[in-house]
């Protein structure tokens, strides 16, 4: 367990890296010393020796690729084939850039979401590289913004989540204290300025948390798509936890009745379930669910599509159990 | 038995022999711390007999240093034969020694009482001048162990041990100790009680004028030591507590060995009573649900969505015991293949003929292969003699609450009515 969290720690670690060194690369792509601001940037960061590529192309257009990065770190490692970063956009009204990692993998050639419980949860231990992609579009001019995630793990499952946002303005802008305080705090070194650099980086995390509470989902949507880890599971869970009686016929045949009888009994109590009070079509979540859940449908999508914005603190106010109307609010779909 | 006089006289070494002012040799005993270059004795009453030895009636010797001092006077001495004695001793007919301080004379050989009697003579060893010293003994080595059993027997022995002594070197002797053994080395020489055979005391009237004994021997049966009867005694009492320890064990045997018994018998039942338990609580269980008896023969793996169970470690390479009822349809290389109750493969088991068995055994799986529903395979590594054939297709046979006891407690015989007597057995003991 403890490599599983030394490995998802260096990929989110590696991910970070990548994301402000993209950043930075795109902000001087104008002045074509895209790689040795790179450089630079990684070795004021103690970085120059753990993060390397083969290649890295920039076009003016706004568009980087790195070839072939790894990432170095004692007991563990991640390569990825390409980083591409594109559709670049840094402007005091809109700030714009997509961002996407090809065939991320250990140093052992496997997916960095693999090799532990979860994974073996659905009956394999050698996950393939996955890909994973970050796009956002953030507006001050009108005030929203657009982000996008997703994954996609080979035989395991693509998981994507776009979200739209409104009054996003105040956030950005502590965001922008906060980097400019933080590449403040970096660059200062032992200088004298290095205390009230540090502090204002801490003053600037907690001047988050305002700004945050205002911004308001206006729609969002989220979409799984098994490529084998729930079929897997569901196969897992028919085998060991259905029991089969010898000299009572077929073995798949009696799971899979009994299961069909349990999803039946899922389905119906669902209907019930207070957890699922916010879907205006309760039936329809309940069925996508349920099928879903039995290998019938391969996908499921989460639509939320709010009449008006929802405050994104008062998403998660009520519980499970939505006991104050808000998901409600969100007017969610489920559908496959 | 009586040996060389001449090798007895020189393995006598506490014996030295001085010669008198006429130059006649007398056998004395002279402490070592006396330098015999200085010292010379002197004799009154002896003569001087052919052979150069002294011999005598009541005599005196006298021990003098070369400068005229006087060591040591004994008066009352008898010499005979060349040696000096505290008593009158009329020869001395040397038979043995021990080499150290005794020497014994020989009084006579009875062939016909299968007898040797030998007159015991001791040097004053801690004295610095001085001459043998007669009691006397008596010493009579004899192999006729069983007259000492017998009165008139006993009575012979006596008397002809001090006709012995009378006639040849003591006849004025009154007292006299006499001591019968059946080995002169081993009995006579170390007074070892188990050779010896008989002890008593004899004497008869002293006459004070000329100091010697006269009339007839006197002696007190009740006084004496009968070595023959106090080493049968003490052998029978030794039997006896040997017996009597004999007895102690075998009881305490008997005693341990019945309450290991009661111990096997209380452990039995307490075995017994745990299957009966079994056997009654899979009846119950069969009048309410048939099929539920089945479930409970087997255990597999535990498998939960999202965090995986055992399923999970097993995945991991871990191996888990399973038990399972399945059913052998194939075989793969070595392996038996089954397909109930899901693919899997009972390692090294290609032998197994198709049909309904229950395996026992340590599951794991295979990482590179994969079964019919793209899962690894599963293999189970069968625990030697956890394979057991059922009787009836789907094991079916296993329904039955006795013959699934009498699987899951390994006692084909098994039957509850057998251990409840094994457990009323217990209670009466």
């Amino acid at each position: 367990m403890a490599m599983t969290q030394r490995k998802l720690i260096i990929a989110g670690a590696g991910a970070a890296v990548i994301a402000i060194g993209g950043w930075v690369v795109a902000s001087h792509i104008a002045t074509n010393k895209a790689e040795e601001t790179l450089k630079r940037v990684l070795s004021d960061n103690g970085l120059a020796q753990s993060v390397q590529w083969k290649s890295l192309s920039a076009s003016p257009l706004g568009h980087v690729t790195l070839k072939d990065v790894s990432i170095a770190a004692p007991g563990a490692g991640i390569t990825i084939e390409s980083v591409e970063i594109g559709d670049w956009t840094d402007t005091a009204d809109r700030k714009r850039g997509d961002v996407q990692l090809t065939k991320i993998a250990t140093t052992d050639g496997f997916s960095p979401l693999g090799d532990n419980v979860y994974a073996r949860a659905g009956g394999i231990v050698s996950v393939p590289p996955m890909d994973g992609k970050l796009r956002w579009d953030i507006r001050s001019d009108d005030d929203t913004g657009k982000l996008s995630v997703s994954i996609a793990q080979p035989d395991g499952v693509d998981a994507a989540m776009d979200i739209e946002l409104a009054r996003v303005s105040p956030t950005v802008r502590a965001l922008e204290l906060l980097t400019d305080n933080a590449r403040a705090a970096s660059s200062a070194g032992n200088a004298r300025g290095d205390a009230m650099a540090s502090f204002n980086v801490l003053g600037g995390v907690f001047g988050l948390l305002k700004p945050l509470s205002q911004v308001e989902i206006t729609s969002g949507k989220m979409h799984i798509v098994d490529r084998g880890y729930v079929k897997r599971s569901i196969a897992l869970y028919k085998r060991y936890n259905v029991p089969v009686i010898a000299g009572e016929g077929d073995a798949e045949k009696q799971r899979n009745k009994a299961f069909e009888a349990a999803m039946e009994r899922h389905a119906e109590s669902c209907l019930k379930d207070r957890s699922f009070a916010a879907f205006a079509d309760r039936k329809e979540a309940c069925g996508s669910v349920v099928d879903f859940l039995q290998g019938d449908e391969r996908e499921i999508t989460l639509t939320l599509a709010p009449k008006r914005g929802v405050p994104l603190m008062r998403v998660f106010d009520g519980g499970v159990n939505d006991r104050n109307g808000n998901w409600a609010q969100l007017a969610p779909v489920l559908k496959n | 038995m009586p040996q060389n006089p001449v090798d007895v006289r020189s393995a006598a070494t506490f014996l030295t022999d001085l010669a008198d002012q006429n130059g006649c040799r007398i056998g004395v005993s002279v402490n070592k711390d006396v330098d015999l270059k200085y010292v010379a004795l002197k004799s009154e009453g002896v003569t001087c007999q052919r052979d150069g030895s002294a011999s005598s009636g009541r005599g005196m010797l006298t021990l003098e240093r070369s400068d005229g001092a006087r060591i040591a006077q004994l008066d009352g001495v008898y010499v005979a034969d060349g040696i000096a004695f505290n008593k009158e001793v009329a020869r001395a007919q040397l038979a043995a020694t021990d080499g150290e301080k005794t020497l014994w004379l020989a009084l006579k050989s009875d062939a016909a009482m299968h007898a040797h009697y030998l007159l015991r003579a001791q040097a004053p060893i801690y004295n610095r001048f001085g001459v043998m010293q007669v009691e006397p003994q008596v010493d009579i080595v004899t192999d006729r162990n069983d007259d000492f059993r017998r009165a008139d027997a006993i009575a012979i022995s006596i008397q002809r041990a001090l006709d012995a002594l009378l006639e040849s070197t003591m006849p004025y002797a009154h007292t006299a100790e006499l001591v019968f053994s059946e080995n002169f080395t081993d009995g006579t020489i170390t007074e070892n009680d188990q050779k010896l055979l008989y002890k008593i005391y004899a004497s008869r009237r002293h006459d004070w004028r000329t100091s010697r004994g006269v009339g007839e021997w006197k002696y007190n049966i009740q006084n004496a030591t009968n070595y023959v009867f106090r080493r049968e005694a003490q052998e029978a009492e030794r039997k006896r507590m040997l017996a009597q320890q004999e007895a102690q064990r075998a009881r305490m045997q008997a005693e341990q060995e019945a309450q290991r018994k009661r111990i096997a018998a209380l452990q039995a039942a307490r075995e017994e009573s745990e299957k009966l338990r079994r056997y009654n609580e899979l009846v119950e269980l069969v009048a309410k649900e048939p099929s539920a008896l089945l479930a409970r023969l087997q255990s597999d793996v535990r498998y939960e969505p999202i965090t995986g169970g055992t399923y999970a470690r097993m995945a991991g390479g871990d191996a888990r015991n399973v038990r399972l009822i399945v059913e052998i349809t194939d075989t793969k290389d070595q392996d038996a293949v089954a397909d109930f109750p899901y693919r899997l493969h009972v390692v090294g088991q290609r032998e197994l003929k198709k049909g309904w068995y229950i395996v026992g055994g340590a599951a794991s799986l295979d990482g590179k292969r994969l079964d019919n529903q793209d899962l690894p395979l599963t293999l189970i590594k069968p625990t030697p003699g956890a394979i057991h054939p059922c009787a009836k297709a789907g094991c079916a046979d296993m329904r039955d609450p006795l013959t699934a006891t009498r699987f899951l407690v390994g006692a084909p015989e098994w039957t509850p009515e057998q251990a409840q007597a094994a457990i009323d057995r217990a209670q009466t003991h």
